[in-house]
């Protein structure tokens, strides 16, 4: 008796008892969709997540001053003056810093919202900002305080039909007459879906306005060290010369790296899944408590069918191998139907909350293996059962 | 063929002790037609269940067809009742949902004969049996004695050279029952050794020896044709 024959005759048990079978599923079907969703929606958001961190260079990290007691002191924070200084110190290569600004932008009678970040032209050389027509400003602009601006595509087609046809063109915002140099394209981002309709720009910190936590007093340095494994050492050297230069204390001040916020979101997202992931194996469990008792009451319901099939020649192994198959069956179908909806759930939750749609291999195998597993080991003992029922027993057995 | 020596068989029922079988000696040669005989309780269904390795007797050897039948595990008695043992019972045990080709073919399968193999074996034994028409039905759309045709024709597959029956005409009708003796005495003339049970006597008359059963005992052992007969 084959395998394939053994899977037939035991499709067919099963579809006589339909009813049956599809309760004793519903368990497996839960605890496999669980696991597969979860895997699945965990892996997207990490996968988004780490994409977009992906668009710094490595080595790079802020700092900021620590508040304390609810506040930073005021000498804490950062001026513009010292970004240049920054960048002469010894393994410091690149220096920046972002803040945004909301203006309004006037363009053919209607005011648009802008969000524009006041930033160095480092800061391309730190990040990925992807300019597909026109140029970055550049450190002599930044220094002469230049009204440029790099505006996003998606202003451009919008405004000018192409990003080609928006530089040299001059636009009026709530700072000031603006000519813009360069067009970008911005990231697809994880906050990207709130804040209502705006559009993003870049411009020179230097003319920036002025007041709490901006211009002159920045609250947060973005800096590449000249070598990424040397971030920590870097790292000390800034804190000291800030400490000495802002004559605060060496811990005043916190840094935050690419490296440490990757290790963090892994760590976790592996503590979630760990959590979710065990729920989900118990419910798994019990879906297979739910297969072995259904097996029982079967190998109980056909004793003397086990019986005739001893009498004209079925082994022990036969038999034990006609109700594992069984066992495995049901939690194999209820397997594929979780892994169904499991991976629907996944879809649905990528189109709400746009992060990518990750087929999951590795959840797919994890749940196919987990509930053939759970079919072998709760169909085991049903099976070892069937298999040691006395011939002449079962036959008499009415 | 079959040499039992010494055979016996106890029950236990929690303290109490049946003795279903007293040493029993019992010799049975290849091309025999023999009824076994007794009222019910006599042990001659105990005895047809060790014959067809469905029991193990509690002491006593059991030589079937050359083999020590008592030195063999369960996997080899598997395949002593599949190859060479035909079982016909009377309540035909077929199996209740699946088609008459298939109850046919299940010994086949378990034997490994390939599909297109079985089929065309089952078809041509239950063209003989006079069922080639039914080979779609289920059990419980046929009558006794056509599922006693199909237990026979089940039992036939493997050509087995031994066929055991119990009571085969006990749940049928004298018309049905007259059918299954010829064909049993047509299956005997091709050379299959045959051992009935039964506590009719027209039915053992079928046969060419008849062994009377009693209280665990072999009363008499009786040839047709012989000074005793």
């Amino acid at each position: 008796m084959s395998i394939f024959e053994s899977i037939l005759v035991a499709l067919d048990n099963l579809r006589m008892n339909k009813m049956r079978s599809f309760l004793t599923m519903i368990g497996i079907v839960f605890g496999v969709a669980a696991v597969v969703t979860v895997v699945s929606i965990g892996q997207a958001g990490q996968y988004s997540i780490m994409s977009e961190l992906s668009n710094y260079e490595n080595g790079y990290f802020v700092i900021y001053p620590k508040y304390g007691n609810g506040r930073i002191e005021d000498n804490a924070y950062f001026r513009l003056r010292d970004l240049a200084e920054i960048r002469k110190l010894p393994g410091v290569r690149y220096v920046s810093s972002s803040a945004a600004h909301g203006m309004t932008a006037k363009h053919k009678k209607e005011e648009l919202q802008f969000s524009i970040t006041g930033t160095t032209s480092d800061s391309p050389k730190m990040k990925k900002i992807d300019v597909v027509a026109g140029r970055f400003f550049n450190s002599q602009e930044e220094r002469a305080r230049q009204k440029v601006v790099v505006i996003e595509a998606k202003f451009a087609d919008k405004a000018y039909g192409s990003p080609q046809a928006a530089i040299g063109r001059k636009i009026q915002l709530s700072g000031g007459m603006f000519r813009i140099v360069g067009v970008y394209r911005e990231q697809e981002s994880l906050m990207g879906g709130f804040g209502g309709e705006r559009y993003f720009a870049y411009a020179p910190i230097t003319v920036m306005p002025g007041g709490e936590g901006t211009n002159d007093r920045l609250s947060m340095l973005e800096i590449l060290p000249a070598s990424p494994e040397k971030m920590d050492e870097t790292i000390d050297a800034l804190k000291s010369w800030l400490a000495d230069r802002k004559n605060v204390g060496k811990d005043a001040y916190v840094t935050e790296s690419a490296k440490d916020a990757e290790q963090m979101i892994k760590r976790t997202f592996s503590i979630l899944q760990t959590i979710i992931g065990s729920i989900a194996g118990i419910s798994l469990i019990v879906g297979g408590i739910g297969v072995m008792n259904i097996m029982l009451v079967s190998v109980t319901e056909r004793t003397r069918e086990i019986g005739i099939r001893k009498a004209i020649g079925a082994t022990p192994g036969n038999i034990r191998f006609q109700f594992l198959i069984e066992a495995v069956m049901l939690s194999f179908i209820g397997g594929t139907i979780g892994a169904l909806f499991g991976l629907s759930a996944a879809w649905v939750f990528a189109l709400i909350s746009g992060w990518p749609f990750v087929v999951s291999l590795w959840a797919i195998v994890l749940a196919f293996g987990f509930s053939a597993a759970v079919g072998i080991f709760f169909g085991w003992y049903p099976a070892r059962k069937a298999a040691k029922l006395q011939p002449i027993e079962s036959l008499r057995y009415e | 063929m079959i040499v039992l020596k010494g055979i016996t068989k106890v029950y236990k029922n929690g303290p109490l002790e049946v003795q279903a079988l007293n040493p029993i000696d019992l010799r049975i040669e290849k091309g025999e037609f023999v009824a076994i005989m007794g009222s019910s309780g006599s042990g001659k269904s105990t005895l047809m269940n060790i014959i067809g390795c469905l029991d193990i007797p509690t002491s006593g050897s059991y030589e079937l067809d050359g083999t020590p039948v008592e030195s063999l595990g369960e996997v080899e008695l598997a395949r002593i009742r599949n190859r060479k043992i035909g079982f016909v019972f009377q309540s035909f045990n077929l199996l209740p949902r699946q088609t008459v080709l298939q109850n046919v073919t299940l010994p086949m399968m378990y034997a490994g004969v390939p599909r297109e193999k079985r089929n065309e074996r089952a078809l041509e034994l239950l063209r003989r049996v006079g069922l080639a028409e039914r080979v779609k039905h289920r059990p419980n759309e046929l009558s006794g004695g056509q599922k006693q045709r199909v237990a026979i024709a089940r039992a036939l597959t493997m050509n087995a050279p031994l066929l055991l029956a119990d009571e085969p005409t006990g749940n049928l009708d004298t018309k049905s029952s007259h059918e299954i003796m010829a064909l049993f005495k047509e299956i005997h003339a091709e050379g299959t050794t045959i051992v009935l049970v039964t506590h009719e006597p027209d039915i053992a008359g079928h046969a060419d020896r008849i062994i009377t059963f009693g209280d665990g005992r072999i009363l008499s052992d009786k040839r047709k044709g012989s000074a005793g007969g």
